[in-house]
């Protein structure tokens, strides 16, 4: 009879707690829930496309940055976004995709701030203007404010080997900046009012989001780099910080009281390591090969010349 | 009904004789019946924990996972602990093995009253309570699975212990290997500068 007893008393405290955890964390349940702040990454060469596929998601690529945008601006829990910028920059297209994006999260009323870490220069300083705040540390390279078109003439190498191409072509300048004949002059003017054309608009951007005179910009955009500290002094950032400060930056901005909840899109894993073996490696360990050879040759560029040659 | 409650006070109180019985008797649904109470409360109250630091989603993932895997770990390691037993000169049935394994996850029903009164504490010293005393009731488990292994198999406890250990030291061999094999592979992405 005893043993029953005893049971039966376990079963009951048993049931009891159970009931008291339920009841208890109904009560307890937050009003106030502290909002999530995503941080989105921005790694390497920007360049338009879907990245690298692996089992365990997809990495690089703008599509996927701007996916990861458009998910943070549906997701009512983050109110704020953190951009982590380590980009030289890239195409201009592909720039402007992601800095539009940007603008209609900031429009929706989200919080994005940008967090530089050793380089965030030209489409990478286009997209931290696109922010409401940025972040450098004192040395990161930023600035190249500036757009160039890459060609090369192989003309001569090709004679060289006996290889001559020749093209049916539609209109004179269909085949333009093609690398087996010169540019013309003539053509030489097209491509310069294009960059000019694209050039200004980055010039837009800047002095739109850094609220600057245009004629100041142009006096700072001539394609060069700055160092963190030279950036803050001309006011193309507005303060020092990590990724850390840059958080708890767009937590204040976001008005999220306590410490906030972070939200890493494409974040890395060890497993990423085996399922897809070099996506996680940064893209400027591959820029002096593979990815320079992967760059189209006549998209427009908006990155220092230096990378892209 | 009332013999299964002497069962479970002997469980507590008297585990050796009562596992012999258990073994004895194969009583597999008595056995099962224990096995999902004792893995479903404690999924129970993990469930209600993440639910409060707003793991809604992965609360879900956390309980049918845990009853999963407690359900594949009892019912695959009763199989391997009855081989090795027998292979260390044991004799006895995998069923009685089985059912005696099920009730030894009793002790794990006393992590929800563990949970509310570690609520109780200041919150300087919950962890340390709470790390405390489920290391105790997994140790009281283990305990109970040796007593089980050694009732079932007709066994010597140092007999018991190594039919417990021997599957976890093949595991922990290959996860060192595994592990000296991926950190050697890592190795050789770590120069730069």
């Amino acid at each position: 009879m005893l043993k029953k007893l005893v049971i039966v008393f376990l079963v009951i405290v048993v049931l009891a707690c159970l009931t008291f955890i339920a009841a208890r964390n109904s009560d307890l349940k937050p009003a106030y829930k502290p909002g999530k702040i995503a941080v989105i990454y921005v790694d390497g060469v920007i360049m338009n496309g879907r990245g690298q596929s692996s089992l365990l998601g997809e990495r690089g690529g703008t599509d996927n940055i701007i996916r990861q945008l458009h998910d943070a601006l549906a997701d009512e829990t983050i109110k704020a976004i953190v951009l982590r910028i380590n980009s030289p920059g890239g195409s201009v297209t592909a720039t402007q995709e992601v800095g539009e994006e940007i603008k209609k999260v900031r429009a929706a009323g989200k919080i994005v701030v940008a967090s530089m870490g050793d380089i965030a220069a030209s489409g990478g300083y286009w997209l931290a203007v696109t922010t409401d705040r940025i972040y450098a540390n004192p040395t990161t390279l930023t600035g190249s404010i500036g757009v160039y078109m890459p060609y090369a003439n192989w003309q001569e190498l090709l004679q060289k080997i006996g290889i001559q191409q020749e093209k049916i072509k539609s209109g004179a300048h269909k085949d333009i900046l093609s690398p087996d004949r010169p540019i013309t002059d003539e053509e030489r003017k097209m491509i310069q009012t294009i960059v000019d054309q694209m050039y200004e608009q980055f010039v837009d951007i800047v002095a739109d989001g850094r609220k600057m005179d245009r004629q100041a910009v142009h006096q700072l955009a001539d394609g060069r780099i700055y160092t963190g500290i030279q950036a803050k002094e001309l006011g193309l950032v507005d303060d020092f910080g990590n990724l850390y400060d840059a958080i708890d930056g767009a937590a204040k901005m976001a008005g999220i009281r306590g410490k906030p909840q972070i939200k890493e899109y494409d974040k890395g894993s060890p497993l990423s390591l085996f399922f897809g073996a070099n996506e996680k490696i940064d893209l400027s360990m591959f820029f002096p090969t593979q990815l320079r050879q992967a760059l189209p040759t006549i998209t427009p560029l908006a990155m220092p010349v230096r990378w892209g040659e | 009904m009332g013999n299964f409650l002497d069962i479970l006070y002997d469980v507590l109180f008297h585990p050796a004789v009562a596992m012999r019985t258990i073994a004895s008797e194969k009583r597999l649904g008595y056995s099962l019946g224990v096995f999902l109470l004792s893995v479903f409360v404690p999924a129970w109250a993990s469930y209600f924990g993440l639910q409060s630091v707003d793991f809604s989603v992965v609360a879900w993932f956390v309980i049918i996972g845990q009853i999963l895997i407690s359900l594949v770990f009892w019912i695959v390691g009763a199989g391997f602990f009855g081989l090795i037993a027998e292979l260390l000169g044991g004799h006895g049935t995998a069923a009685g093995l089985l059912a005696a394994m099920g009730f030894s996850h009793f002790p794990r029903i006393f992590i929800a009253p563990l949970l509310v009164f570690a609520s109780l504490l200041p919150r300087t010293v919950q962890a340390l309570f709470l790390a405390l005393f489920v290391s105790v009731t997994v140790v009281w488990t283990l305990i109970l699975y040796i007593i089980a292994i050694r009732e079932a198999y007709l066994l010597s406890t140092l007999r018991a212990v190594m039919v417990l250990i021997t599957p976890l030291a093949v595991i922990f061999g290959i996860g060192i290997v595994i592990v000296v094999s991926v950190g050697t592979m890592l190795l050789q992405w770590l120069p730069w500068l």
